[in-house]
Formats: C-alpha cells, structure tokens, sequence
C-alpha cells in the first residue's frame, strides 16, 4: 500500500517532464551537437549530415554579420536597461509623492503596454516614427524643428523608443513595490536628521531596494536579449542589419539561408554568453548581500 | 507666512508631478491612439487623423473570411495549450508537492532553470524535432511545444498551490478508500482555484500572442494565428490598408489585456509571481 503510494505521484510528473525534456533538455543538447555539422535545408536531402568539427565556430569568428548583431544587441540591451530602470525609479518615486490621486489607475494602466504583443507594438511604432506621416515628426514640426527619418537615420533609437515605452513598465511596477517595502519610521528618522529629499533618495532609498533595483535589471536585461517581435515588427532588422538583434540573426541564417548547423553554432555562441551574464548577476547578487 | 509656504510648495510639487505623469502617458498610449483611430476609418494612413466619420465596417469585415480563421486558428491553439498545461502541470505539481523521492529538491531547480533558455535558442532545433516527429506546419505541433514552454514555471505555481491544501484532508478521503486520482479530483482541485486561474492565464497569454514559434512551425496560410497572418498579410510594406492592419493589431492585442483584467483579477495572487517573459 506504501509502495503504491509512493510510485504513483511520481508517474504524475511523466506528462510534465516529457514536455520540458522534449522542448527544452533534447533541443538544448541537440543545438549544441548541430554546431559540430553542415545540417542545412537547401540542395539534395538524401544527402546525409557531415560532421565538421569546428569549421562553423571558425567561420563565426569570421562573421561581420556575427560581430555586428553582438555590437547592435549589447547596446540595444544597455541602452534599454538604463532606460527601463532610470524612468521606472524616477516615475515610483514620483507616484509616492503625497497627496497624488490617481494613482491605482496609473498603476493598472501601466500594465497595458506590458500586455501588448511585441508584434504590435512595432506595427504601431511604425506608424508614430515615420517620416512623411508619423505624430512624432508632426509634433516636431509643430514646435518648429525639422522632420526626422527615425526608421532610416536613427534606427536603434528607433527600436528603443519603443521598447522603453513598454519594458519601463515591469521596471515601475517592481520598483514600486520594492519603495512600497521600505518602514515609513525610516523615513521619518531621516527628516529628523534633516536629510535633502536628494539625500533621502540616494543614501536611504538606493540601498533599501538594492534587491528590487537587480532584479529589475535582471529582468530587463533578460527580456530584450533575445526580443525578436518587436524589432521584427518594427525594422525587421534594417535597415542594413543595423538593428540585427541576436533573435533576427539566428532567425536569418537558420530560416532565411536555410543553415542550420551554423545557426546551431551561432546559437551555442550565444548561449554560453548568456550564462556568462547569468554568472555576473549571481556574484552581484552576493555582492548586495554582503 | 510660513504656513502660506508650506501649502504653495507642496502644491507646486504635485502639479509637476501630475505633469510628468502627463507626459509618460502620452509617450505610452499615444501611438494606441492612432491604432484605435485608423482602426475606425474607412480610408487612412500612417497620419495620427481623429475619425470624423467612424464606422465599424472594418471590424464587422474582420469577422469574415481569413482574418475569421486566423483568429479561430488562435483560439484553437491557445485553448489548447491552455488545457493541456493545466493538466500536465496539476498532476506534475501534486507529485512534486506530495511525493517524496530522491533528488526531488534537484529535480525542482532543474525544472527552473530551462527557463533561463530563451526560447529563440532553441527554436532550430524545435524545428528539426517537428521534422522528425512529422509535426512541422500541424496545430498539434505547435501545441506541444507551447505546453513544454510553459510548464516549467507552471509546475512551481501549482506545486506552491497545492502546497498550501492540508494534507489531513486528502488523509481522510484515503481512509474512505478513494484512489489518488480521485483524491485530487474532488478534494485537492476546489482548493486550488486560483492556482488554476493563474496557470490558465499564463499559458493561454504565452501562447495567443506567441510570433516566432508559429512563423518557424507553420507554413500553410490556412493554419496560421492572428499574429503570423498579421505579419505575412502586411509585413514591412508602406502602403498597405492600414485600416485593415489596425483592426487585426486590435484583435490580436485585445483578448489577452481583456483576460487580465477580467478573469486575471480574480487570481491577483496567483499572478503575482510572473516573471516577465520574454516578449
């Protein structure tokens, strides 16, 4: 009777493991072993897959595209975190001022932007930054200033527009809650000590929601490495692959060349940086501790 | 004097504040603003214009030929993965809270941790894992790797649920000589409604509004989401009927925000540990 019951929860976990095996741990694997051989999906298919050794890590060395979409990304992913947190400390700060109504409403309507499919965001991006047409450039041209071609000229800021409008979002909300956390008898301690509403900020704020601030970072960081649809949407990574995040190159040379031991390569590559990045954050996370 | 200060200035602070306030939410929901318009008009551009004649036609249109079928196909292909994961992840997450065996603790931060590999990583070899199994460009394809993708953090959510329900309860239904099965059925499952909601929320969210799976995995017109057949019916183009393009953006964004703040208020707790996906 024990034993029956011991077993039997266990074979309640088969359905769930099969999926995150088949969909996580096999392609994992398989990625990584792809990178060693010449699997594409162009020419004759009764030609079987060769392995190369490390002929297509050498050839990524090579790669302008490689190095270009490395150089778009990592600024796209700095200038997006220092976005997402500078406007997500700044507005959960301001919405803690006293005496501000509205407040729940702002709150839940800053969930909206979060909710929109990337897809979409891009599309309607599209429509605010273009040149003949776009609000933007109207409202420049209102105040006087010349028109801007933002999808040709500035395309990163382009991109980064739009995702700071939606990513500052989680930033606000986590922040929020972390300000939220912090004993109210703190701050009255530090108006008896006649503490600047500057001081206040950086010397008792900052380091109170050190937590909240590097998971905020994490999150961001995590979450517009490897966007794909908004950009996609948005530039489709033009013009001239200047906004070739890591998502549309891999997506391009897997799909659009049609090389999937190479993107398998690419994709190892990218991997091991994220983990490196994942390594940096838990010796931070230690360093906050202590 | 001094108290006339002290009322102007905390008075000037919040009028700078509601301004700033002002100024965010303009950056924000300014460009839904031109999606919601264009949407209402028969004829329009890139142009923020206000519809001086609204009409409806371009929605009632949506709910005729493809745009009908793509976002039937979504419903299918969300309701689905919704369904499925609510099973696989009710069942994992009993196992993992009630069973006790070896390497449990290890299993669970494995469970975790694939969610640190985004999903475009693994999207080539998903792709040949479809090839093999004879699944490319099938909705059972699709599903099944939705399901996958969501059922590592799903099986925490429900594993905190059920952690929560009184084992002495099931203890008593065992006594009366029901099986496991039926113990989780009418004594564990009324207990862990909002667990349930929030599971179903998530996963119904991550796959309606998933693009790059269904790009990769789909290839015939007829089978795909709104998403795809957005991208694919407008792509990059300048000129394309834009009304069109924003009334599809409209169904394609709308059941997702609906759901939050319907359904999704109801399991604010169960929510409450999202983890901002990769979007």
């Amino acid at each position: 009777m024990t034993q029956r019951l011991r077993r039997q929860p266990f074979l309640f976990l088969v359905p769930g493991l099969a999926m995150i095996m088949a969909v996580f741990v096999a392609p994992f694997f398989w990625t990584v072993a792809l990178g060693f051989t010449d699997f594409n999906l162009w020419g004759d298919p009764t030609r079987g897959v060769a392995f190369v050794g490390l002929r297509n890590f050498a050839r990524l060395m090579q790669d302008r595209d490689f190095y270009n979409s490395t150089a778009v990304t990592l600024s796209f992913v700095l200038l997006a975190v220092i976005g997402h947190v500078t406007l997500g400390l700044l507005y959960a700060n301001l919405i803690r001022v006293p005496r501000i109504r509205f407040t729940k409403v702002i709150s839940v309507s800053m969930l909206i932007p979060w909710l929109t499919p990337g897809l979409v965001v891009g599309y309607m991006w599209r429509s605010v930054l273009n040149v003949d047409y776009g609000s933007l450039n109207d409202l420049l041209q209102l105040v006087g200033l010349m028109r801007i071609d933002w999808l040709r000229n500035y395309p990163l800021i382009s991109i980064l527009m739009a995702n700071w409008s939606r990513g500052m979002a989680v930033a606000f909300i986590l922040l929020s809650a972390g300000l939220e956390s912090i004993p109210s008898t703190v701050y009255d301690a530090s108006k008896i000590d006649g503490a600047s509403a500057w001081q206040t900020f950086l010397y008792i704020k900052i380091p109170m929601i050190r937590y909240s601030l590097l998971l905020t970072v994490l999150m961001s960081t995590f979450g517009t490495l490897l966007a794909f649809d908004m950009v996609y949407g948005l530039t489709g990574g033009g013009p001239l692959g200047r906004t070739e995040v890591f998502a549309i190159y891999l997506y391009n040379e897997a799909f659009g060349h049609m090389a999937l031991g190479y993107a398998g390569a690419a994709s190892t590559v990218i991997l091991m940086l994220t983990v490196g990045l994942g390594l940096i954050y838990i010796r931070l996370n230690r360093v906050v501790e202590n | 004097m001094s108290s006339r200060t002290s009322t102007v200035k905390p008075l000037l602070l919040r009028g700078v504040v509601y301004l700033a306030f002002a100024a965010l939410l303009f950056y924000v929901f300014a460009p839904y603003l031109w999606l919601i318009f264009t949407a209402l008009s028969t004829q329009a551009n890139l142009q923020l214009r206000f519809p001086v004649q609204p009409t409806l036609d371009n929605i009632v249109e949506a709910f005729t030929g493809q745009t009908l079928r793509w976002t039937r196909n979504s419903f299918i292909i969300a309701s689905s993965t919704t369904l499925l994961a609510l099973a696989a992840s009710v069942t994992g997450g009993y196992a993992l809270s009630r069973g006790t065996f070896r390497g449990k603790t290890t299993l669970m931060y494995g469970i975790i941790l694939t969610r640190v590999i985004p999903s475009t990583l693994i999207i080539v070899p998903v792709f040949g894992i479809m090839l093999w199994l004879g699944l490319l460009d099938t909705h059972v394809g699709l599903v099944l790797v939705y399901v996958g993708i969501t059922t590592p953090f799903n099986l925490w959510i429900m594993k905190g649920a059920i952690d929560a329900v009184p084992v002495e309860l099931e203890e008593a239904a065992q006594l009366d000589g029901a099986s496991r099965l039926k113990i989780l059925g009418t004594v564990v499952l009324p207990l862990i409604v909002p667990g349930i909601g929030a599971v179903g929320v998530l996963s119904f969210d991550a796959a309606w509004g998933g693009f790059i799976m269904p790009l990769v995995l789909l290839s015939s017109t007829d089978k795909y989401p709104v998403s795809v057949g957005l991208f694919t019916a407008f792509g990059l183009d300048e000129n394309v009927d834009f009304p069109k393009l924003a009334t599809m953006c409209l169904i394609y964004m709308l059941p997702v925000i609906i759901l939050y703040f319907t359904v999704g208020a109801y399991f604010r707790k169960g929510l409450a540990s999202i983890g901002a996906g990769d979007r």
